[in-house]
């Protein structure tokens, strides 16, 4: 089932990415490779997979070490927005070496449009082992009815 | 050259995990992100000074799910580390938590900073 949501075409700019790199390390002293392509990719968080089923659309954010009670989730329409700060604690403190610095740290905010038929007000979210899955319920969807119990 | 170019088509389709690691008198603390990433899916080995990080993503999915935008492609982490001789993999504490993992090493006695006193001479 993983691979329903990761068998997809590879992103152009990625295979191009690689095959520059590829040739680089072939033909070092050529020039023959184009420079390399400036991109954002690398600052991205939270990176997010998107699927559907008939009845919804599921967004999984990969945001690991986050506080969940402190990302900010909003829809207007069909444009979902998922916004907040990673705080990992002081870059640099007494005592202490930074051999490597790799993770992403700051605010960030990522904005995704969904298929129109989203209805924004049939959202929900869950938090776990680092990814954060909204699931947004298709317009029509039949969702189970709750049943208010009502005090005689 | 050749080899390396026929590494990376094999390792095409698994995530490096972006990592951050400090030293200290202590130790090294290495922390890694692994989103997706459950206790049972991840697996840390050393072997001699070879330290190994993979884990698999394990997300819930309803069926039927069809893809419509990815920007993750693979389910699979891996990265290694070789670890310098006077960290001592034995008393290794892992911890991981909403994804991320914290890998604390700490540095064998007799590598460890120790005060010495200076007396003064008379």
């Amino acid at each position: 089932m993983v691979n329903s949501l990761w068998g997809m075409e590879e992103d152009l700019f990625r295979r191009f990415d690689e095959l520059r790199r590829e040739l680089e390390e072939l033909f070092p002293w050529s020039g023959f490779a184009p420079a390399p392509a400036i991109r954002a990719a690398r600052a991205t968080f939270p990176l997010l997979n998107i699927g559907a089923t008939e009845d919804a659309v599921y967004v999984y954010a990969f945001a690991p070490g986050i506080d969940p009670e402190k990302v900010e989730l909003t829809m207007e329409g069909n444009v979902l927005t998922i916004s907040g700060e990673r705080e990992l604690g002081e870059r640099e403190s007494e005592g202490r070496t930074v051999y490597l610095q790799e993770r992403y740290r700051g605010p960030f905010r990522r904005v995704v449009t969904l298929p129109e038929e989203v209805d924004p007000e049939r959202v929900s979210a869950t938090y776990k082992n680092g990814v954060l899955l909204v699931q947004i319920l298709k317009k029509g969807a039949k969702q189970p009815k709750k049943i208010q119990v009502q005090v005689a | 050259m050749a080899d390396s170019v026929l590494m990376r088509r094999t390792a095409e389709r698994t995530l490096v995990p972006p990592v951050d690691i400090y030293e200290t008198a202590e130790g090294i603390t290495l922390i890694a992100d692994l989103p997706g990433v459950s206790p049972k899916t991840l697996d840390i080995r050393i072997e001699q000074d070879r330290l190994t990080i993979e884990g698999t993503v394990d997300l819930e999915m309803p069926e039927n799910l069809k893809p419509l935008y990815a920007e993750v492609h693979s389910s699979r982490y891996y990265r290694s580390f070789t670890l310098s001789p006077e960290l001592n993999p034995e008393k290794v504490d892992a911890k991981l938590r909403h994804g991320v993992l914290t890998l604390s090493i700490p540095k064998r006695e007799e590598f460890k900073p120790k005060r010495i006193e200076v007396k003064v001479a008379e």
